[in-house]
């Protein structure tokens, strides 16, 4: 399926000049009808994307207007930007230690999940045993659960096993929402690599393992890119889990912290909506660098539920 | 070829791991609606099926599967049609293409959370944009927390604007697949844009439908954060779910057994589901699907 | 050494059998740390100690007041303490889940008597009877469960209407005396165009929380029908409960229609920043508006007054109510709490008071003859209000003092369950959400009291 993604990628290039190319002999021919086709097609481009980012527009407007504006202005241009809001939520709530907090969270996840979804992926996809369906049928299966059939048993064993309140609790629970995605990923991607790269480095004296670290790794690249980025959404967007697990001020990740300003004595639009920016302000440059792995994650049916 | 044991070493740890932290909480949470337990330092009394009967008999979790259905339901429709248009229109040529389609996915990558809150920003009754913009044509706002009807609207509306971009990408990769040829034969045929959606479009489309809707109505199913960010469940459980509702019994009545028996059987409702699935879309013809 | 008795030399005086076991234990304790501290330059009995605070003052004032305590705290008697924050809505699920998974908070604030009563009877938290028994307290000031008392309040939440001093002079109303003059009121100050409310009369909480069974039922408080009689039978729907009952949804529907929309989301912020943002006329809350128009809209901090909710006939009239205070929870730790809690009271009570001057008005009566706390320049200047506001906890004041979770013959389990099931909100939403008959509404709240037992 990565095929597929960077094959629409590849058309998208080629599209461009075939459309300069034949501009000329085209508009001779161009009917009323065609001529309004295509101004119906850029209205609805327009509007797909009036649809799509307007209401993220609206959010970070909102969150660079001066508080006395917030409640009355409703005008669509943010210039001059007011940063008191962002100010405020910077001196007056958890903000840096909750971010600290989720990035760390975030990266402690696309290390681990990773890793053992290449080990789990590639040995699925190699090795001879029975029950090889079962497993790979069983990650989709596990991606599938409800959240609250994994949290509530979860709040139980890690009271038990001393993780109640902890990071490393969490850890846990983000991987088990990454993992059985990361492998499925990545199961799809090693099975439709070539057998036969591997065993001509073995043939070569490499050991199977030498081939998997010195040859499938590094061609696995763009799958292991996807499957960072999405361990990375689900951790970083993750509310249910850190919400349940997490009690402490101080070990509290950005969507639990934000959240829970809004059923505070004051209200604080100003200082939610600069929190809600900052957490997706991240998410808006990886997307910006890494849009082609975005897009073959989510077609391989690779999902943040 | 030979097998190392390292790989083998390697692989089955991974496994194990995987195995301890999903189907480790599984069992403990089958087992936690077995008995009845306010809290995690008491030891757990067994109850048998008590959680279960009592779960079952009682009106709100039936209206919590209710509504938890009507919301799937409804969202996935609107999530098919709006976005196998949204691909239709994408999958033409126009200036800029690129970028759209990189701004029409933006919103399946937002937090949840942060989707919530631009939502109640905008639908707020006294401050928000969405007053502002029915003032300036001369109606009211709407009570959108206030009834059943707009209070489910809102939800299936929120998740509808966060997941339609999934379907979106699905369906433009899928209409990739489709073979030129097609089109061309059904033209020669005299077939116009409807009928050419319909006899070509459509059916090429078949597989990878079916597979999206059958992930996306799970998933809403499974849709805790978006409600209980958006309603709580309310006004007077209109919107409560079976997720929210095993929320409420584990965490607010502190009823761990309750809720645990609540997210069992949503489980196992799934799990059916899912096996039925696998049965009629064996898993590597799912795959190609895509 | 025991430096708790430092900052409070007047309690030595009356040490009670509590505090001299409290003593011994906390001796022993000492020698360990000692040992344990050879270095530390401060003589101490706690060093290595960590306490949990819980803290649901969520406001950036009091957040920052209750650190600079901590933190003087530790320098002093190098006791780290850690303080969490919870939303108010949320504090009591963050309080059990603490205590249900073993690890309970060492103190924390608690603002209604249901969640306080039910950690009582279930064993959490200690009593505090004999810090609560050095002052004298407003009324209703010091209830006490099995003769203890389990919380040391710092304030009163009286939920008094607000209204517009402005408005009222320009239409040329007067303060309401009965449910109909209130209705008057809020209808002749709601502005509405196109379909829209622009102003609303008044704005009374219905969604399903604590603010709502806080704030939304003065009026009802005010014709005093019973929930139980004094064996507990639940007579909310007998005759002579289920008329005025039924009568006060009735008011309550009539309101509602004077209310901006979105009451079903409303809870304790927005039921000020309506008022603050001058898009309601009345609102119902304590003391924390006044903080909320001082720094949201001053012009608007001049033209406001309060009174207390009516009852139907002009015969009396009721507040509904609640108290703030610190708990100690019952943990391995309590001697250590329980000697902060002291040195706090006696070195940053006002310091807390002041840091939200309005909000926080003082359940210890001593307090409003202190210069300490009067002479605040923000208490100074809304000196009537609070007078007012005194006036209503005064012994021989005739409102009537009441609380969801304080109905019935006596402290209970039972009205608590009441409060914490939503039970009476959602009499409300029925009534207005669901078009139900006021008298359907009555029988159907009174059978899920029962139920619920």
């Amino acid at each position: 399926m990565l095929h597929s993604s960077s094959g629409s990628g590849r058309e998208i290039s080629d599209s461009t000049p075939s459309v300069s190319h034949g501009k000329t002999t085209r508009y001779y021919g161009k009917s009323l009808k065609q001529i309004a086709g295509r101004v119906g097609l850029y209205a609805a481009v327009a509007l797909i994307c009036i649809y799509s980012f307007f209401p993220i527009y609206w959010m970070i407007l909102s969150s660079l207007r001066s508080p006395e504006k917030l409640f009355l202005d409703s005008s669509l241009v943010f210039w001059p930007p007011d940063l008191s809001s962002y100010k405020s939520l910077l001196q007056l709530t958890n903000y840096p230690a909750n971010f600290v907090n989720s990035v760390m969270m975030a990266m402690a996840t696309i290390a681990v999940a990773t890793t053992l979804s290449s080990f789990i992926a590639y040995g699925a996809t190699r090795l001879r045993f029975r029950g090889k369906t079962t497993l790979v049928a069983s990650m989709l299966f596990a991606y599938m659960f409800p959240p609250l059939m994994l949290v509530i048993p979860m709040s139980a064993l890690f009271r038990i096993a001393g993780l109640a309140d902890s990071l490393w609790g969490l850890l846990i629970a983000h991987l088990a929402i990454s993992l059985p995605l990361a492998v499925w990923l990545l199961w799809g991607f090693f099975k439709s690599m070539p057998f036969d790269l591997e065993e001509a480095a073995m043939v070569d004296g490499c050991s199977q393992f030498g081939a998997f670290i010195k040859v499938v790794l590094p061609l696995s690249a763009p799958g292991l890119i996807t499957v960072g980025i999405f361990s990375f959404l689900l951790s970083w967007a993750d509310y249910v889990f850190a919400l349940i697990l997490i009690m402490s001020d101080d070990r509290k990740t950005l969507p639990v912290g934000l959240a829970s300003m809004l059923g505070a004595q004051d209200l604080r639009w100003g200082e939610i909506l600069a929190g809600a920016t900052l957490i997706a302000l991240p998410l808006f440059v990886i997307f910006m660098f890494c849009y082609r792995y975005f897009v073959a994650g989510l077609t391989a049916g690779a999902l943040k539920g | 070829m030979r097998q190392d044991w390292r790989i083998i070493g390697l692989f089955i740890g991974g496994v194990l791991v995987l195995g301890t932290i999903v189907g480790g909480p599984l069992l403990y949470s089958i087992k936690l609606s077995f008995y009845t337990a306010a809290s995690f330092i008491d030891p757990p009394q067994w109850v048998g099926l008590g959680n279960y009967v009592k779960v079952l008999s009682e009106p709100l979790f039936w209206g919590s599967l209710l509504n938890g259905v009507t919301i799937a339901i409804s969202a996935i429709v609107l999530q098919v049609v709006l976005g196998v248009t949204i691909a239709l229109v994408l999958n033409r040529q126009f200036v800029g293409q690129t970028v759209v389609r990189a701004l029409s996915i933006v919103p399946y990558f937002l937090p949840t959370v942060v989707a919530c809150l631009i939502t109640q920003w905008i639908l707020d009754p006294n401050y928000g944009l969405l007053k502002s913009v029915f003032a300036s044509f001369g109606y009211g706002m709407f009570d959108w927390g206030g009834n059943s009807t707009s209070a489910k609207a809102t939800i299936v509306l929120v998740s509808v604007w966060i997941w339609t971009p999934f379907v979106v990408t699905c369906v433009l990769a899928g209409l990739q697949s489709i073979p030129a040829q097609l089109y061309e034969a059904a033209r020669v045929d005299g077939a116009g844009v409807m009928k050419q959606f319909w006899h070509v479009t459509l059916p090429g489309l078949r597989s990878v439908l079916i597979v999206v809707i059958l992930l996306r109505g799970i998933w809403m199913f499974n849709k805790f954060d978006v409600i209980w960010l958006l309603t709580k469940g309310g006004p007077l459980n209109e919107t409560e779910t079976l997720p929210t509702l095993a929320y409420r019994k584990a965490f607010l009545e502190f009823d761990l057994g309750g809720g645990a028996a609540v997210a069992t059987i949503s489980f196992l409702m799934l799990a059916s589901i899912i096996l039925i699935y696998l049965r009629v879309f064996p898993i590597d013809e799912a795959k190609q699907g895509r | 050494m025991d430096k708790l008795s430092l900052g409070a030399p007047s309690s030595k005086a009356n040490v009670s059998d509590i505090d001299r076991r409290r003593f011994l234990k906390t001796t022993a304790g000492a020698a360990a740390g000692i040992a344990g501290s050879l270095s530390a330059p401060y003589v101490n009995a706690q060093s290595g100690v960590t306490l949990r605070i819980l803290n649901a003052e969520t406001t950036a004032a009091s957040q920052s007041a209750l650190r600079d305590a901590c933190n003087e705290y530790e320098s002093k008697f190098g006791v780290k303490i850690v303080v969490d924050s919870t939303p108010i809505s949320g504090g009591y699920a963050k309080s059990m889940a603490a205590i249900n998974a073993g690890a309970p908070y060492d103190i924390a604030t608690a603002g209604y008597i249901a969640h306080i009563l039910q950690y009582a009877m279930a064993g959490h938290i200690v009593p505090l009877t004999d810090l609560v028994k050095k002052y004298s307290w407003g009324k209703q000031g010091t209830w006490s469960y099995k003769g203890e008392n389990w919380f040391y309040p710092y304030d009163y939440n009286l939920v008094t209407v607000f209204y517009r001093k402005d408005l009222y002079q320009e239409k040329g109303l007067k303060v309401p005396n009965t449910w109909a003059e209130f209705l008057e009121n809020c209808r002749a100050l709601t502005v509405a165009k196109d379909g829209n409310i622009e102003r609303g009369g008044c704005v009374i909480p219905l969604a399903s929380d604590s603010a709502t069974n806080w704030a939304s039922f003065g009026n009802l408080f005010a014709d005093a029908p019973k929930f139980y009689d004094d064996k507990w039978n639940v007579v909310l729907d007998a005759p002579g409960n289920a008329g005025p009952t039924g009568r006060f949804l009735d008011l309550y529907a009539d309101l509602y229609k004077t209310m901006p929309a979105g009451m079903n989301t409303v809870s304790y912020a927005e039921l000020m920043s309506l008022f603050a943002t001058g898009k309601v006329a009345h609102t119902v809350y304590s003391g924390r508006v006044v903080e909320a128009l001082e720094a949201r809209n001053p012009d608007l901090a001049n033209k406001y007054g309060i009174f207390a909710s009516p009852d139907s006939a002009g015969k009396q009239n009721a507040l509904s109510f609640a108290f703030d205070g610190f708990i100690l929870y019952k943990t391995k730790q309590t001697e250590a709490a329980f000697k902060f809690l002291q040195w706090f009271i006696d070195a940053h009570y006002i310091r807390w008071l002041h840091s939200a001057w309005m909000n926080f008005q003082p359940a210890r009566l001593d307090i409003y003859e202190d210069p300490r706390w009067k002479n605040h320049p923000m208490i100074q200047k809304h000196w009537a209000t609070m007078e007012q506001m005194k006036s209503f906890i005064d012994e021989d004041s005739k409102t009537v003092l009441n609380s969801i979770d304080m109905t019935g013959p006596s402290f209970d389990l039972r009205p608590c369950k009441v409060f914490d099931a939503n039970i009476m909100p959602e009499m409300l939403q029925n009534r207005v959400l669901k078009n139900m008959s006021s008298s359907d509404c009555v029988k159907a709240a009174a059978d899920r009291i029962r139920k619920i037992g």
